[in-house]
């Protein structure tokens, strides 16, 4: 394990009822953009709210910067250094933009009225919200709100950036305007987005660990995970029984992955290969 | 269509506008003009910039922005976390209609249905803080919900402060609605005290676990409780008066006080524990 | 603290494009919120507003003030803006009075009262005054003495009430009324 690593879990579990959301995961990992890929109800969210010290584990350790959300005191000193997006925001839609991250930059312990103030005109300009910020959230669009939730997330420039599907809602400018920022924190603080669409990891992920019920199924850099997928991908014009996965492209020919019979014609894998190729052999084996 | 249109200002005439070096007539000529011709107001932004110029508007563009950039949320200057603890609109109106709720339910029984009022005003005394209590704690009233409680303010005092508020203002109505009642201010094991133990009873269990499922289980077992306790002395019928639901015993109310007391304690020594409770 | 600050000039100065919109919807986007159209409403406006308020008030610092007062009046009754005239005379409505206001100190309550007493409205003749051909008002204004002319353009330019023309020239509003009252016949004359 990583001495100096900002999070490192070991062993963690949690489960609801019988289901495990997070089962048996040993990880540890610091600076940078680390994406979180994979399946509707892999565990993701539960992770990520572990991390982001609201949720307990059933078993397990995690240490973010080397302290323990276990221990109150602890739990308030990564509180200090953190900033969380979660899937459901949940904001009060009558506050303006503008009352609402002030009212979390107080919350965030930012008390001098001047230095707030600044501090929250940056990170609304960060999102692109400059012009909108005095209207009410209510008024505004789905996307524009995920954008008030996120800007109150960079408040006070986190050490530890936790976002549950950042990008959901918003159009392909505003993506790649949210990409900019926050590859740009990722240069001296640890950013930890989750998400199920490849493109996003592949456009600026320094990192990507993939889950799936609760397990950590892959653990590297894009590119390794698309070459996971190296010599095992081939297209025909029919499917192909033996592959393990096999869809129709957008030019009408058919894109299997598996173990390619001999004399197939073999392509360059992609991330979503990759991505499919380790989710889908994990799921034969279990 | 005025001959207004076709005419516009030279642009030697508008720098002479610009450096005060026109007659007055000519500058009254050119000022009307400007109020109604954007071709020639933009000329003379243009004419008249300059890099000197441009550091004086940015510096009074940025106080006319520190002066609009402020929240419009109730008490703006909230900095402190009891100041803070105010600032959710929603508990506010949860908080009132409780309040209203439970004035209006003891006024109506007391003109409708007199003999019940004494037992409704008993069991609904304590359950407006509490329930005010529960309240606060959930997330759902935090204007800014889900993403508040990585914060470290709203792990701290924040949750207690608004528990505390949201009570006094349930105890405030609760006082109020003993006015139709036969109680008075000064039966406190009536309408206080019993609601300051179990509030302080659901605060203190908020530490290990989510308040609003223990609060349901409160809430029958006090019910019950007074039932019970009322029926065993007064078993003929429905009790009438202070004495039968144990409210003068020096023992029911040292008991009371007990409770609060020790479940204050409680919460105080374990106010960092809130929020990992939640198991959704 | 801050690891780039950003100077509040530069906040969604990233839009890069130029604001199309007219000044009537830059208006109607200030009642409905729209910080960027009052940034662009000042951009278009501070520049004139400036020096014609410099023209009546030789303090900078006081005219800055006022600048300031105009555009923050202007974000909080947008909603006052009636599209009778053109933007900038409203502005302006709006300006000349926050530079008296920064001008003279608060007169006392009785004198408040007093002046709500007979407030002055321009007449259709002062209107029409104006809407004449530049040349000939121009002219006709030169002709005037010099505390003729003052006042003219105190009312009817400046579209200020007797009370205010008043206080921006330090007369009793009587002496204006009846200056007025000359001007007008001298130009009258001047004009036919």
């Amino acid at each position: 394990m990583n001495a100096d690593a900002v999070i490192e879990l070991r062993s963690l579990s949690k489960r609801y009822g019988s289901t495990p959301a997070v089962d048996d995961l040993d990880w540890s990992g610091g600076r940078g953009v680390i994406g979180l890929l994979g399946p509707n109800g892999a565990g993701k969210s539960t992770l990520l709210r572990m991390l982001a010290t609201v949720l307990g584990q059933d078993s397990g350790s995690i240490r973010v910067f080397g302290l323990d959300p276990a221990v109150a005191d602890e739990r308030l000193a990564i509180r200090r250094r953190l900033g969380y997006l979660p899937q459901e925001a949940g904001l009060y839609r009558n506050f303006t933009a503008y009352d609402l991250v002030d009212y979390v930059a107080v919350l965030k312990e930012i008390t001098d009225r001047p230095v707030r103030r600044d501090e929250v005109r940056r990170v609304l300009d960060d999102v692109g919200l400059t012009d909108e910020m005095h209207r009410r959230i209510r008024t505004l669009s789905g996307g524009m709100q995920r954008r008030v939730a996120l800007a109150a997330s960079l408040l006070g420039h986190p050490d530890l950036l936790v976002l549950d599907e950042p990008a959901a809602g918003l159009d392909p400018d505003q993506r790649l305007r949210m990409r900019t920022v926050l590859s740009e924190v990722g240069q001296r603080a640890t950013v930890l987005l989750s998400t199920h669409q490849t493109d996003e990891v592949a456009a600026f992920c320094q990192r990507v660990l993939v889950l799936d019920r609760g397990r950590l199924l892959f653990d590297g850099t894009p590119r390794d995970l698309a070459h996971r997928a190296t010599d095992r991908v081939w297209v025909s014009d029919a499917p192909d029984a033996g592959a393990l996965r096999s869809w129709v492209t957008g030019d009408g020919n058919i894109r299997n992955i598996g173990a390619p019979p001999s004399g197939a014609t073999l392509v360059e894998p992609t991330l979503d290969d990759g991505y499919l190729l380790v989710a889908t052999e994990d799921g034969v084996r279990s | 269509m005025t001959a207004l249109d076709e005419w516009h200002v030279s642009d030697h005439e508008l720098e002479r506008y610009a450096n005060h070096a026109i007659p007055t007539f000519a500058r009254a000529s050119v000022e009307a003009h400007l109020l109604a011709c954007d071709r020639c107001r933009s000329t003379l932004t243009q004419a008249y910039a300059s890099p000197v110029r441009r550091v004086g508007v940015d510096e009074t563009w940025a106080r006319i922005a520190d002066r609009i950039d402020v929240t419009r949320r109730p008490l703006r200057s909230s900095t402190t976390a009891l100041q803070v603890s105010t600032s959710s609109p929603l508990l506010l109106l949860a908080t009132l209609s409780v309040a209203f709720g439970v004035i209006v339910s003891v006024a109506i029984a007391s003109a409708v249905a007199p003999r019940a009022s004494l037992p409704l005003f008993v069991v609904l005394a304590p359950l407006a803080p509490v329930l005010g209590a529960v309240l606060a704690f959930q997330t759902e009233i935090d204007p800014a919900g889900q993403l508040a409680r990585a914060t470290p303010l709203a792990s701290g005092r924040l949750p207690f402060l608004r528990a505390m508020l949201s009570c006094s203002a349930a105890l405030v109505a609760v006082a109020l609605s003993s006015f139709f009642v036969p109680v008075g201010l000064g039966d406190v094991a009536v309408w206080l005290l019993p609601g300051l133990a179990l509030t302080s009873l659901v605060v203190a269990i908020s530490t290990w676990i989510d308040p609003s499922r223990v609060a349901l289980v409160l809430i029958g077992g006090w019910a019950l409780a007074v039932s019970a306790w009322s029926w065993g002395s007064r078993p003929q019928g429905i009790p009438l008066d202070l004495a039968d639901f144990g409210a003068e015993q020096r023992s029911v109310q040292i008991a009371l006080i007990a409770v609060t007391v020790c479940s204050a304690a409680v919460a105080f020594v374990r106010r960092n524990e809130l929020p990992v409770w939640r198991s959704r | 603290m801050n690891q780039h600050h950003r100077s509040v000039a530069q906040l969604g100065m990233s839009r890069g494009r130029p604001d199309g919109r007219s000044d009537a919807e830059l208006v109607a986007a200030v009642v409905d919120r729209d910080r960027g159209a009052l940034q662009e409403l000042y951009a278009r406006h501070e520049p004139w507003l400036s020096i014609r308020l410099a023209y009546r008030c030789s303090d900078r610092t006081l005219v800055e003030e006022a600048v300031q007062d105009t555009f923050v009046a202007v974000w909080g009754s947008a909603d006052g803006y009636r599209a009778t005239g053109p933007v900038a005379a409203w502005i302006w409505g709006i300006g000349i009075r926050r530079l008296l206001h920064v001008m003279r100190p608060r007169r006392s309550l009785r004198e408040r009262l007093m002046a709500q007493r007979s407030p002055e409205l321009l007449s259709a003749e002062d209107e029409l005054l104006v809407g004449v051909e530049h040349g000939d008002v121009g002219l006709a204004l030169g002709r005037l003495s010099p505390e003729l002319r003052m006042v003219v353009q105190a009312t009817v330019l400046d579209g200020l009430s007797c009370q205010e023309a008043g206080r921006l020239l330090g007369i009793p509003s009587g002496t204006v009324k009846t200056r007025m009252m000359r001007a007008k016949r001298e130009m009258r004359e001047a004009l036919t």
